[in-house]
């Protein structure tokens, strides 16, 4: 249940971490960023890692991790299934992994998943401080803004302009790391692959990793489109494909193969995740949808291209690095296969129009781009938003959508707020003030809430600790159904509206005579609502749209590339 | 011979028993002899209570072998009291408290005159109680904790007054293994019909006697009934097909009462049972009880599953119960039918309900011969007809309600209530107005007098059983009276209201579900000493042994003693109840609860 790395030696800070991730193959490659983050600290805290047995082997090789705790999910879930044993004997399991997790006696526990589980496990380990869901009798709690910023977005993804890694960031209360963070592939024992490497030493072809399923049907692009995709790359330049997942996806790789024979490695259902992370690393780019892969192949520094389908949001789980490429497709865009027939040759791919053949043709050039390392350009496609990402001075990861279609300033004003509200980042550093005022529905609604919390505020000085007052009451009514307007508008705004009224309630409970804690509140919603209100009527051109590639790209520390 | 001097103090310690039997004259089955060594000795119903040689030396030796070492805070229960003998001599014995049983007062009294009771004096003396009476002063004497009573039986007594005593002891020791905690119940009801209700209330009793109950209501099954009915025309077919379906509903009892640790499967009329679902929860050690409420004369599927249930309840007895016995069916039990009160009930109606449920005469019921016969005569009343399977086109059917519709509980509640006069002609197929051979009691009768609604009924063997019929309910021996005893009770509304009163304290007193369901219990678990579920790994007596060590989590587990299985969501949801911080067995239970909610989410689980 335990397992060590051997080449780590703990910090002797005397503070020591735990981070608490159990989510998928994809978010433990994506936590190397978080422990990059933690290992800058002067002095770096130990960190331990708790995630679900099936990836504790690739936890194991993310730099900077001491120590890795598996959660073998399934044994206990069969466990606790099992009806012979009592309950009590059925959480044996449980009880013993929580009971090794307390007497480590950690300084902070992080908890990166945000699910009920979780929270109770960030319980139960009781260290000292903590950061993210946590739980009690209520149920999983949203502990500080961060948190509850979080939670907020749930309901509200369209919101969010941040990506995950950079909320855990925060969340987590460390610095934004100088690199994006690093897993090691050393010494993977590489067995069935090493044919594979023998190719790669002596075969000019580049390597382009495929990833043809996803997670869910939704969002996954059909096989058709990736081989349209692969047609157009090999009129360009010949590269070998080397498709890789799970066994689930070996009939979609005979598919795409059967397409090109000769030139494809076909690893689906041939390598655990660390041979996956081996094959990953000697590839030199990656093309797949929002999935593991693609982000297992970012944590190690090779170029990606995503293709985001469904809900998936590149402003949240694009690859995390610099000058990944994401193509966000909306779902009334035709692909190959919804006109009812499969889309082989020419005369298909003409049926299915001249939009889908720009994109098919803009994902073959973006392709091309990361495996040359050179810029990407593309005129716009409908449909599609097309970004590149790249860090902000402050080392979060911003996008640029190439085609010029997205809404930057109203972006950048969000990021800025976020950043304002949980980075403590003066907002200016990002945000230059406006050059065309313009103002708009959301901003006049927030200076009305502005306007009533400071109404609010003077009525309470006024009337001391009388806060049950009817002339308080009424005000307090007025808030919260200005507040429950943003509520019901999918915006930002709204969200932060929320996350303020949710810490005005906290305040209120904290000093039930309504005295000091809710003035402060109130004063605090009226200086936010007032400043949000400012920024949303304001709109200055996008000083960040252009061209990502020119800013250099942020390598891995280790620089596993060959 | 006259020993009420020596025993004066008993004027004092039992006044009222002492009124009863100061005057009494005992009976001729009363012999008191000496014996061999001189003491006196007493024959009743020609068994003699005590030895003739040495009754004192005799109690010796029964005494020394009824009491084995008790532990500290025993009670011992002596059933008899004979000349007394026995009982000095267990408290010879014996220090703690002693309850001596006896329920005839001419025992009491012999042994009063008689001889010295320096034994009985320093005991308590239970005469002439009902059983139950009896049971609850043994309880009370415990303090709750039946099992620290040791019961000794006097022979000779017992044999004179083996129902009681049997019964005594039944109880007793039903009530000791059902103090084990709740038990985890599953009702499982028919899919339609009039005993679907009744299965519904035995639940709603069931859970209000403090157990855990499961509610198979198979009622959602009577679209794909009635499907199969439309479906085809070969009747071998939808014979078929029918099975079919009754085999999936019955395949569902085992599958809900193994998920859920049930301690008991009570199943009434129509029920969707089978024979392989018996025998699989019996294998587990689950007893499956059956209400028959069916006339046993006119259904005879009795005879193929009364044998296959452990426990099976009719609504009729004498003969029935008798041809049970003959089929080997030996725990059968007469449980005759009740009301809810919480359904059945006083309602005040709206106006516009008066107009649509009110009228001087009322009938709710199914259209039987022996009725259509009967009220075909009444239709120039202001007669008002309710329910389903009714003929059309005769002169009931300008009277008949709703177009003949089965109407629910609630709006019939209604009818009972804004009728003068509830018209309650128990149904038969075979007869002209009342069946002479009717003996039980249907469900209507228990439920207009539970609504404290007057009703006529007709004449049933069982009913004085059941009721007072000269004060509580308004009989009626043949139809050819019905009419003038309309016309009777319409005059007298006075009468109507002293008659529906007293039936409702009756029903309220003896006649509710609840009752009914702790009777079935009581027998029940006479026999069956330890609840299925006791053996459970999550029985909490057993989840609190595990947790023997760990004072935390026996804190916790504590809460929920007495509950029987405790389920995971149950101990979650006491934890969300409760304030304060979070225990470390609270927060893992917890964190075992979300794991498990997760997986069932992801539907890994």
């Amino acid at each position: 249940m335990i397992h060590r790395p051997v080449d780590q030696t703990p910090a002797d800070s005397g503070e020591k971490w735990v981070l608490i991730q159990l989510a998928r193959f994809g978010d433990v490659a994506q936590t190397a960023a978080v422990v990059a983050g933690i290992n800058e600290l002067a002095p770096a805290p130990v960190v331990h890692l708790v995630v679900e047995s099936s990836v504790a082997p690739l936890a194991e090789r993310i730099v900077g991790v001491d120590r890795v705790f598996s959660l073998p999910r399934h044994k206990l879930l069969m466990e606790l299934d099992n009806p012979n044993p009592s309950w009590i004997g059925r959480m044996k399991g449980l009880d013993s992994l929580t009971r090794e997790l307390q007497s480590e006696r950690y300084t902070k526990s992080v908890n990166l998943t945000h699910t009920p589980e979780s929270a109770y496990l960030s319980a139960m380990i009781g260290a000292a401080s903590h950061a993210g869901l946590r739980g009690d009798r209520r149920g999983a709690v949203a502990h500080g803004g961060c948190e509850r910023y979080f939670q907020a977005i749930l309901s509200r993804r369209e919101c969010s302009h941040v990506h995950l890694n950079d909320l855990h960031l925060a969340l987590a209360g460390v610095p934004h790391p100088r690199s994006a963070g690093n897993l090691n592939t050393d010494g993977i024992e590489m067995g069935r692959l090493s044919g594979l490497m023998r190719l790669k030493a002596t075969g000019p072809l580049p390597l382009l990793a495929v990833q043809l399923g996803a997670n869910e049907r939704l969002r996954q692009w059909p096989v058709e489109n990736f081989i349209a995709v692969a047609q157009s790359l090999l009129q360009m330049r010949r590269v070998m494909f080397l498709l890789v997942g799970s066994k689930s996806e070996s009939e979609l790789a005979r598919g795409f193969s059967a397409a090109f024979p000769g030139n494809c490695i076909d690893l689906t259902g041939e390598t655990n995740l660390l041979e996956l992370a081996a094959a990953l690393s000697h590839s030199d780019a990656v093309i797949g949808g929002d999935t593991g892969t693609v982000h297992l192949a970012a944590a190690l520094g090779i170029p990606t291209v995503s293709i985001f389908l469904g809900e998936a949001r590149p402003e949240e789980t694009a690859s995390y690095g610099e000058g990944h490429i994401a193509f966000k497709l909306s779902a009334a865009l035709p692909s190959f296969d919804n006109k009812g027939g499969r889309c082989e040759g020419q005369s298909d791919l003409e049926s299915c129009g001249n939009n889908t053949r720009s994109l098919v043709e803009a994902v073959a050039l973006a392709i091309l781009a990361q495996i040359d390392g050179r810029s990407f350009h593309t005129a716009p496609i409908h449909g599609a938003t097309i970004y590149t990402t790249s860090f902000d001075r402050d080392g979060t990861l911003n996008f640029s959508d190439i085609t010029g279609a997205y809404n930057h300033a109203r972006r950048n004003a969000l990021r800025a707020l976020w950043k304002d509200d949980f980075l403590g980042t003066p907002a200016d550093d990002d945000f230059d003030a406006d050059l065309s005022p313009r103002p708009t529905d959301e901003a006049d609604a927030l200076a009305r809430l502005a306007e009533l919390a400071h109404r609010a505020h003077d009525a309470m000085i006024g009337m001391a600790s009388d806060a049950d007052a009817p002339a308080s009451r009424n005000l307090f009514g007025s808030i919260s159904k200005r507040i429950a307007e943003f509520h019901r508008n999918p915006d930002a705004a709204g969200m932060l509206a929320d996350i303020y009224l949710q810490e005005l309630a906290a305040a209120a409970r904290k000093a039930p005579d309504g005295s000091f804690s809710a003035l402060s509140a109130l004063n605090e919603l009226q200086r936010r609502a007032t400043r949000l209100a400012n920024r949303m009527s304001h709109r200055r051109p996008d000083a960040l749209t252009g061209d990502a590639t020119a800013v250099p790209r942020r390598q891995p520390a280790d620089g596993n590339r060959a | 011979m006259n020993g009420i001097e020596s025993n004066r103090w008993f004027i004092q310690a039992h006044p009222q028993i002492w009124k009863k039997i100061e005057s009494m004259r005992l009976p001729p089955s009363f012999r008191i002899h000496l014996a061999k060594n001189g003491d006196p000795a007493l024959q009743h119903k020609g068994i003699s209570l005590h030895s003739g040689y040495n009754p004192g030396a005799e109690a010796e030796g029964f005494a020394g072998e009824a009491l084995k070492p008790l532990p500290a805070g025993a009670v011992v229960v002596v059933l008899g009291l004979g000349l007394g003998y026995h009982i000095d001599a267990v408290r010879a014995r014996f220090t703690g408290e002693i309850i001596v049983v006896e329920p005839e007062l001419g025992i009491v009294k012999a042994a009063l005159e008689s001889r010295p009771q320096s034994g009985l004096k320093e005991s308590t003396l239970l005469a002439e109680l009902h059983v139950d009476e009896a049971v609850q002063s043994i309880i009370d004497a415990s303090g709750g904790d039946l099992h620290k009573v040791h019961i000794i039986s006097h022979p000779p007594s017992f044999k004179i007054n083996t129902e009681y005593f049997s019964e005594l002891r039944r109880r007793i020791r039903a009530r000791m293994n059902l103090a084990s905690g709740r038990l985890g119940i599953l009702v499982v009801t028919p899919v339609y019909g009039g005993s679907l209700p009744v299965a519904r209330h035995c639940a709603a009793a069931f859970k209000r006697l403090g157990h855990r109950v499961e509610l198979l209501d198979n009622e959602i099954y009577d679209a794909a009934r009635r499907q199969i009915e439309s479906v085809t025309g070969n009747r071998a077919h939808r014979r078929e097909l029918e099975a079919m379906l009754t085999h999936l509903m019955a395949e569902t009892v085992t599958a809900r009462a193994l998920d859920r640790a049930v301690d008991l499967v009570f199943a009434v009329a129509q029920s969707p049972m089978s024979a392989q679902v018996i025998r699989e929860l019996k294998l587990r050690k689950i007893p499956v009880a059956f209400w028959f409420m069916e006339d046993w004369r006119l259904f005879s599927y009795w005879r193929e599953w009364a044998p296959q249930y452990d426990y099976f309840f009719s609504i009729q007895k004498g003969e029935f119960i008798a041809a049970l016995t003959r089929i080997g069916v030996s725990r059968a039990h007469c449980l005759p039918l009740a009301a809810d009160p919480l359904v059945h009930r006083p309602v005040k109606l709206t106006p516009l309900e008066i107009k649509e449920f009110g009228s001087e005469v009322s009938h709710v019921g199914a259209g039987y011969r022996n009725r259509r016969q009967v009220f075909s005569g009444l239709t120039d009343l202001d007669f008002k007809l309710w329910g389903n399977d009714w003929e059309r086109g005769t002169s009931l059917e300008k009277i008949l309600q709703r177009n003949g519709e089965r109407l629910s509980e609630e709006d019939y509640v209604k009818v009972f209530n804004g009728s003068k006069i509830n018209l309650n002609l128990h149904s038969s197929a075979f007869h002209d107005g009342v069946n002479p051979e009717g003996d039980f009691v249907n469900p209507r009768t228990f439920e207009i007098a539970a609504s404290g609604a007057f009703q006529l009924v007709d004449r049933r063997a069982l009913l004085p059983e059941y009721f007072d019929t000269a004060r509580e309910l308004a009989v009626f021996g043949d139809a050819s009276e019905l009419r003038g005893l309309i016309e009777y009770y319409l005059k007298n509304p006075e009468l109507r209201r002293e008659y529906a009163k007293a039936a409702r304290s009756r029903v309220l007193a003896d006649h509710t579900y609840e009752m009914r369901m702790a009777e079935a219990l009581s027998i029940i678990y006479s026999h069956e000493t330890v609840p299925a579920s006791r053996l459970h790994p999550d029985h909490i007596d057993n989840l609190l042994s595990e947790a023997d060590g760990d004072p935390d989590l026996q804190e916790l587990l504590r809460r929920f003693a007495g509950r029987g299985v405790v389920t995971l969501d149950e101990i979650a949801a006491d934890i969300h109840r409760r304030d304060g911080d979070l225990t470390q067995a609270e927060a893992l239970f917890l964190l075992m609860y979300e794991f498990r909610r997760w997986a069932k989410e992801k539907e890994i689980a």
